[in-house]
């Protein structure tokens, strides 16, 4: 594991994004889902996936509550699996409470950022769930620094064929809703390597198609619309659907 | 004519009475549908249940001397103690 929970990559800010736009979450209401994500569990996640994104907080960072990146629904009344942003304390963590409480999360397993880096710079998230015996566990990485799986033996959150999954980027679903712009939404069939992590990252400079050797996204979105019209459904450039609801596409600046 | 998102606070009624997905031209006038609707949860039992609609722009008319506000000012609102705005 390295950096036993503490932030140690370093970040290019010379980011050069080679599409105009990026998507603004408001902190209020916006998330985005994948549509019959069951059936991208179903179809293609044989019993894990990665997610990656770039994110730059907007607004005050040690300020309000906390705000959510992920949020995993399994079934009606299932476990929730989510990585939360805590602004106050510029942490990210894995929280499997309903709450999105911090408790019942090793403090190791947490990874820190200084305000400044969330704030004034785009930052590059992994977020890798392994599903089976041997492999299950959660882990976070930023900017390729790994923050250490989260413990788990076994199928920790169930037979994925069998179970309703329902997939959100930047809301929990009731009140920690992400405040900030986030670009290159990516999903991966599998869990991603560090070297995967370290390619995709690229020293900080998104890359705006991915190749085999970065794990070939199943699903993969770029905000490249030239419009503001942002809500309702948008095909990724893997010609799956997201949808929008509520965040706004904004230019890069 | 002024792109700025805001915000404006309304009786669920009156939210209920509005269409969500009318356009102006090309665009959405509501940022906001029935799925992401933040709804006061913690009120006390003489206020109203009341919710949060987004839009960009100029007020639309339908809702044209309401107070509107911006995204820091809404902000300050749902984070608050009181309220526990969450989805409908």
């Amino acid at each position: 594991m390295l950096g036993n929970g503490v932030f140690h990559g370093m970040y290019n800010p010379s980011v050069v994004w080679a599409n105009d736009n990026r998507l603004l979450f408001d902190g209020v209401n916006d998330y985005i889902t994948v549509k019959n994500f069951k059936d991208f569990v179903d179809n293609d996640f044989a019993d894990s996936f990665s997610v990656s994104f770039w994110f730059q907080h907007k607004g005050l960072v040690n300020v309000g509550s906390n705000q959510t990146f992920f949020r995993l629904k399994i079934g009606e009344s299932g476990e929730e699996i989510k990585v939360i942003y805590d602004t106050l304390n510029a942490w990210v963590y894995v929280s499997r409470d309903e709450s999105g409480n911090k408790g019942s999360v090793d403090s190791s397993h947490t990874l820190a950022l200084s305000h400044a880096n969330f704030q004034n710079q785009h930052n590059h998230f992994v977020i890798t769930m392994a599903n089976g015996s041997g492999l299950a566990g959660i882990n976070v990485y930023i900017n390729s620094s790994d923050g250490g799986s989260t413990s788990g033996t076994g199928d920790e959150w169930g037979s994925i064929e069998s179970l309703d999954y329902r997939f959100t980027l930047g809301s929990d679903g009731a009140t920690k809703y992400l405040n900030g712009y986030m670009n290159n939404i990516a999903i991966y069939d599998r869990v991603l390597s560090s070297t995967d992590v370290g390619d995709i990252y690229n020293n900080g400079e998104p890359k705006n198609e991915l190749t085999n050797t970065q794990g070939d996204p199943v699903i993969y979105y770029v905000t490249n619309e030239k419009n503001f019209e942002s809500n309702g459904d948008h095909n990724t450039m893997s010609g799956h659907t997201i949808e929008i609801t509520g965040a706004t596409i904004e230019p890069n600046v | 004519m002024s792109r700025e998102i805001k915000y404006a606070i309304l009786k669920e009624k009156k939210i209920q009475s509005i269409d969500l997905n009318r356009k102006l031209g090309r665009y959405k006038v509501y940022l906001t549908d029935e799925k992401n609707i933040r709804y006061n949860y913690n009120k006390f039992f003489f206020q109203f249940k009341k919710g949060i609609i987004k839009f960009r722009g100029n007020t639309p008319k339908e809702i044209e001397g309401y107070t509107t506000y911006n995204q820091a000012e809404i902000l300050k609102i749902v984070n608050s103690t009181w309220g526990q705005w969450k989805l409908n």
